[in-house]
């Protein structure tokens, strides 16, 4: 659906984006993400066609974001970060005026409102004067104007900033319920969201591609290693030593003992389920076991090492 | 604020023609009112109407770069010249409206008074023609000035100045200079000149070239400069 090839913009002697690749397949949700200053809002604002790349080509749909930039607007939908509103109209009559701009006229125009409106939960806010909005309903006013000519492709920066959590849940069943008619591009910086929803992610840096894969993927090829938490009633420096002589615990760290209960952190081999050895291991050293889990490795771990160059791919 | 700059406007023109009205029940003679009113070398129809215009202008564009909404507008299906074209007609057609009530001044002198000297529909018509041709190339001369900027105070004080200069210069180089060809040019810049065939009745496609010019080059800059942001 989104072909993006080499694709490379400067300002000046800045390079924004430094000849970015990927491919969007048709009703994902692609999740783009990357610390401020990366590069997400220059992208996305050539993939919106607001401003032309330096190089490199971007296709929507075989359509050539330049050439066929009229065309392709009629099939975009897009919301800049931070919505910009114009504070003095109401949410209907905005969305009126977005539909009219967007093509969407007549009868359509009226029955395409209502239908976003409810989509977005703005039942009720119609008369209100967008400049007296709550931030999440601007967001959501936002969002609204992006799905009003129901577009085939959706790029959506930071959509959820500002929203409380039941507006980020919201809007998490929206982008759900989209697909796979539509194709969703969005970036944020909530990584709990974006690896709640997203089929693939891509993480860039500097403006260059960092990794591009499924969430679970990400995790799976960066966390070699994985943690466990053992809480264990038994002498400290026994159990330590236990511990010490696993071959497959790399690393052992104590915690505070607290009424002779004292929690530790295994670091071991991710292939490797340490969970039946501690439990055999306290049975037989008959020391008594409250906790024992695994602390799965997540996105933001991820993320958090890709941008900060702790580890490469 | 559109309503604003109405009240202003039409205050100043009634008062003017309630003036009118006292002045030639003083002299106890037909007055051409109307005619005085409309002439803008006379009355204060020509700083209304700039200041309607700065008022109507300064916003356009320098208000859609500071709030960001001209990243949503230049993502939706409109070319960079219908978003031009649609501002200048939408500030032009504000303007209209808010010039329109002058008319009710000769249907009023029409229906009220036999003593005050009427002018014809032909001189009326032509009278308005010429102060809309000016309006449109101050309008597009106004919405390139906030092409430039993202401030609309400062896109307020340029149009007013760039507005008046265009205004007066012309005059002042009259009074100053003996040079014929020269004075030739700026008369040919002077809109109380231009206007002069125009209170009697007459089209002279002289000025109708000049602003009609004058608003599509301004138009063409606008656009050019809302373009800009692809060379960026």
């Amino acid at each position: 659906m989104i072909k993006v090839a080499k694709l490379s913009k400067s300002y000046g002697p800045l390079n924004a984006l430094d000849s970015l690749s990927f491919n969007i397949k048709k009703g994902e949700i692609y999740g783009f993400l990357g610390p401020n200053g990366a590069g997400k809002t220059t992208a996305m604002r050539v993939l919106s066609g607001y401003m032309p790349p330096t190089s490199g080509s971007v296709t929507i749909a075989n359509l050539d974001i330049q050439k066929d930039s009229m065309e392709l607007r009629h099939r975009i939908g897009y919301m800049p970060e931070t919505v910009p509103l114009y504070d003095d109209m109401r949410v209907a009559e905005y969305l009126h005026y977005r539909s009219q701009l967007k093509g969407v006229r007549g009868r359509q125009k009226w029955d395409r409102v209502g239908e976003v409106i409810n989509l977005c939960g703005l039942t009720g806010q119609e008369r209100r004067i967008i400049g007296q909005l709550s931030k999440g309903n601007r967001q959501k006013v936002g969002l609204a104007d992006s799905l009003l000519n129901k577009p085939d492709v959706l790029i959506l920066d930071e959509p959820t900033i500002g929203m409380d959590p039941n507006q980020i849940r919201q809007v998490r069943d929206l982008l759900r319920s989209l697909t796979p008619k539509q194709t969703i591009l969005f970036s944020s910086h909530i990584l709990t969201e974006v690896e709640a929803i997203c089929d693939r992610v891509l993480i860039i840096n500097n403006g260059q591609l960092v990794v591009e894969d499924t969430p679970a993927a990400i995790i799976d090829r960066l966390s070699g290693n994985c943690t466990y938490i053992a809480e264990l009633n038994g002498p400290r420096h026994d159990v330590v030593q236990h511990f010490n002589t696993n071959p497959h615990i790399m690393k052992v760290k104590a915690g505070d003992n607290n009424d002779g209960w004292t929690r530790y952190e295994l670091l071991c081999d991710r292939k490797h389920d340490l969970r039946t050895e501690v439990f055999d291991l306290a049975l037989k050293q008959d020391w008594k076991l409250r906790e024992l889990t695994s602390i799965p490795h997540n996105l933001e771990e991820a993320f958090t090492q890709l941008t900060n160059g702790e580890i490469s791919i | 604020m559109g309503y604003i700059l109405a009240a202003i406007f039409l205050t100043t023109t009634g008062s003017r023609f309630i003036r009118g009205i006292v002045a030639s029940m003083e002299v106890g003679k037909p007055v051409s009112v109307v005619h005085s009113l409309l002439d803008i070398s006379s009355s204060f129809i020509l700083p209304s109407t700039i200041l309607v215009i700065v008022g109507l202008t300064m916003r356009l564009l320098s208000e859609e770069k500071k709030s960001g909404t001209i990243e949503l507008l230049m993502t939706a299906p409109v070319t960079d010249a219908e978003v031009i074209g649609s501002k200048f007609a939408g500030a032009l057609f504000n303007f209209t409206l808010i010039l329109t009530p002058t008319l009710l001044f000769p249907l009023i002198l029409q229906h009220y008074s036999a003593n005050l000297d009427v002018p014809q529909t032909s001189i009326l018509f032509c009278a308005y023609l010429f102060i809309m041709l000016l309006a449109s190339f101050y309008t597009s001369l106004g919405l390139l000035i906030s092409a430039l900027t993202s401030n609309q105070v400062i896109a307020a004080i340029s149009t007013l100045c760039a507005i008046t200069a265009a205004t007066i210069l012309p005059v002042l180089v009259l009074e100053r200079t003996q040079h014929t060809a020269l004075r030739a040019f700026t008369s040919y810049l002077d809109p109380s000149l231009q206007m002069k065939p125009f209170l009697n009745g007459s089209i002279d496609s002289q000025p109708i070239v000049l602003y009609t010019t004058l608003t599509l080059f301004c138009l063409f800059v606008s656009t050019r400069l809302l373009e800009m942001r692809k060379w960026k």
